[in-house]
């Protein structure tokens, strides 16, 4: 052993949500944690994301009159993640997640007053944070226990295994140059979020995302160190063909990296030809998908004025107004102006929106079966009142939503099913819990959820 | 009409500069990896033009570049806003910020038969190493009727053109016969559309005109002796400081904080 080695009880790899939030889970039971973060600056994804938590049976959701509970929570996540997803890790999340919400509250997370409703939602469920001053709150909480070590840039490189047992002990790491172990009596957590910054890695899961068709738009950090960190080790990895951009990213805009679902208040979907092409209530992972099929993997959403009107500011992905003070919506007083704007064929507009508010007269949308605005929430609304609108979008890989298999305790599982001892997970770089889509909130969710649960797992094994 | 803009990009400061593959600085302004954008400037430049299009004011807009003319994602990116013409008019790294360099090599690319097109615009700077004087030599070299710091343009049946900007004191609109040149300040009203996916698709199929400087005309005097990156910021080298307490803490803190001297801190 090295005079730089570091020993600690438990050693977390990655300071976003996930991280912080197992930090101060173990820190508040009275264990010592180092955690390894390879930036300069700590967040990771979870601080760029939309800031949405999905959490069922509130306060927050009482007072804004919305009846929810975990039972519902758990039939919606099923339903978006298509049942593709692990029932017993959306039982884990549905389980845990009231909990969580009241203990993100005393640990400083300030909640929004505002509840909306997002994609996969059957009720409104977002609960709104500012992403980046959450973690830090979870960051604040876990630096006042005096029992969290953070060290910033400093990578972790490879899990070490005892070679008596195979048990995870730690991890190799490298700072300044330095390289040394960082080693854990009660093992390894891998909250190393995703791999949405290592586009190679996504097109050989998902070969339909390249830098020609999507945008990839997440923590610079995020290329994959822990799930490759396991698979050296046997691990096993779900959700990885489920990659999915989210619909509604502007594809030229490079300043507001934030994704516009005007799709969920009523807007329709066409794409470069003035044709609509899916239902557009279905997951925003899903219409990244029908997105990217489209001509120039870019379509436009359209709406009205009563759609722009009925945005909301509370709301980062549904809040009209402010992309059309940044310039990025395309306005014109009549559909056949707005044809021309964007390009695509006005009759061909003309009668697209003609025959989808046809469609909502009659309460049946023959060519999509879309039945209601999001998800099985709102009711349908027509396209007819000027000033029109589009919104052009594309799909933005903001997160991979797959990754590492991992039980109801956060254990590592290799290929065989097996628990590889010592090793857990948490956050972006767990499968599992998605599916073949995704709802608002779950993600930023799981990565307190699950972290909190990996804490508590390694320090009680 | 026939509307030019004359566009100058800009280092794009969220990309470091590359080394150049020849190891000498000097060649670094020309290198096709330097990646260069459009200032605000020259975005209200170009966004006028396009406007004038979108009226029915201008039949056809020709888009000159001067610095960053061989960064082809910059020229991709003015193309997929589809101008009627892009061409490159890369200046020798020593002529860079230099007028009378771009008067005498510009004119004749500008002009169509010996005509100058009815309007020319260019940014306020034209590019990282102009002072402001670039736009009002050039109208000046070339003996066009000039206007300075324009917000908007708007067309006149005679041919002319009606400028707007805004003083200090007051609004100011001005007339100018065509053809004329303005410099162009941004505010909200100028600022420069996305291009549709579709066009920046397309883009990427174009080849773009380079033009080659006249060999005719006289050699420069001015040459660049030596060039060297500057020493980056070492930022972060200072401990950021968090106020904590009452906001009046905070408040009194931050306000020592600006009082002591820069060297305290």
């Amino acid at each position: 052993m090295s005079t730089s080695d570091l020993n600690t009880t438990l050693v977390v790899v990655g300071a976003g949500m996930a991280g912080f939030a197992t930090a101060l889970q173990a820190a508040q039971d009275g264990h010592e944690v180092i955690l390894l973060e390879k930036l300069s600056e700590t967040g990771g994804s979870s601080a760029m994301c939309g800031g949405c938590l999905a959490f069922a049976g509130t306060d927050l959701q009482r007072a804004n009159g919305v009846e929810d509970s975990s039972e519902l929570l758990f039939k919606d996540l099923r339903e978006v993640g298509k049942f593709e997803n692990d029932e017993s890790l959306v039982r884990a999340y549905v389980d845990n997640q009231l909990d969580t919400y009241e203990w993100m509250k005393q640990a400083g997370v300030q909640f929004g007053p505002h509840i909306e409703t997002s994609s996969g939602q059957s009720v409104p469920r977002v609960h709104n944070v500012d992403p980046a001053d959450a973690v830090r709150a979870l960051a604040a909480s876990a630096k006042r226990t005096g029992k969290v070590r953070l060290l910033t840039e400093t990578r972790a490189l490879r899990l070490i295994r005892d070679p008596q047992n195979g048990r995870v002990v730690g991890v190799t790491a490298e700072h300044n140059g330095e390289t040394f172990k960082v080693l854990g009596s009660r093992g390894v957590v891998l909250t190393s979020g995703g791999f949405v910054q290592n586009a190679e890695l996504i097109h050989r899961y998902a070969p339909q995302y390249n830098d020609e068709s999507a945008v990839f738009i997440g923590g610079a950090g995020n290329e994959g160190d822990g799930l490759k960190m396991a698979l050296q080790l046997g691990a096993d990895c779900r959700d990885m063909i489920y990659i999915k951009g989210t619909y509604g990213k502007h594809p030229t805009d490079e300043t507001n990296h934030h994704s516009l679902l005007a799709v969920y208040k009523g807007a329709i979907a066409v794409n470069q030809d003035g044709k609509r092409y899916v239902d557009e209530s279905i997951s925003y992972k899903l219409l990244g998908d029908a997105c990217i099929q489209q001509p120039y993997s870019a379509t436009f959403q359209i709406f009205d004025q009563p759609i722009f009107d009925s945005g909301d500011n509370q709301t980062r992905i549904l809040d009209i107004e402010r992309r059309h003070e940044e310039g990025l919506v395309i306005q014109a007083d009549t559909l056949e102006e707005l044809a021309g704007m964007i390009e695509v064929p006005a009759e061909v507009l003309i009668d697209t929106v003609n025959t989808y508010n046809g469609y909502v007269d009659a309460g049946s949308d023959p060519d999509f079966g879309r039945e209601h605005l999001v998800h099985q929430h709102g009711a349908l609304v027509k396209i007819e009142t000027g000033p029109f609108y589009a919104y052009p979008s594309t799909a933005a890989v903001y997160g991979t939503y797959c990754g590492l298999c991992v039980d109801t305790g956060m254990h590592v599982l290799d290929v065989y099913g097996e628990r590889l001892p010592g090793l857990y997970a948490a956050g972006e770089v767990v499968g599992g819990l998605h599916g073949a889509a995704y709802m608002t909130g779950s993600a930023l969710g799981k990565a307190a959820i699950f972290g909190r649960i990996a804490a508590r797992t390694a320090l009680a094994g | 009409m026939h509307v030019a803009v004359l566009l100058a990009g800009v280092a794009d400061p969220r990309k470091l500069l590359p080394r150049p593959a020849s190891g000498d600085w000097r060649k670094l302004p020309g290198e096709t990896s330097v990646s260069y954008k459009l200032s605000p400037f020259d975005e209200a430049a170009l966004e006028i033009a396009l406007k004038l299009r979108d009226q029915g004011a201008a039949a056809r807009v020709t888009v000159i570049v001067t610095d960053g003319a061989n960064d082809l994602a910059l020229l991709r990116a003015v193309a997929a806003l589809k101008p009627e013409r892009v061409l490159g008019l890369c200046p020798p790294a020593a002529q860079r910020g230099n007028p009378a360099w771009l008067a005498r090599h510009a004119s004749d690319l500008l002009r169509d038969g010996g005509a100058w097109p009815d309007l020319i615009l260019i940014g306020r700077e034209h590019g990282d190493l102009d002072d402001g004087m670039a736009a009002a030599y050039l109208a000046e070299a070339w003996r066009l009727p000039y206007v300075g710091l324009a917000l908007q343009v708007q067309p006149h049946a005679d041919g002319g053109w009606t400028l707007l900007r805004s003083g200090a004191q007051q609004d100011e609109s001005l007339r100018v016969p065509a053809p004329a040149m303005a410099s162009i300040s941004n505010d909200k009203s100028n600022r420069l559309r996305h291009p549709l996916m579709k066009n920046v698709a397309l883009a990427k199929q174009l080849k773009f005109e380079q033009a080659a400087p006249d060999a005719a005309q006289p050699a420069a005097l001015v040459s660049l002796a030596q060039a060297a990156p500057v020493e980056a910021g070492a930022r972060g080298t200072q401990a950021c400081r968090m106020f904590t307490g009452s906001p009046e803490e905070q408040a009194a803190a931050l306000a020592a904080y600006l009082r002591a001297p820069a060297s305290t801190h």
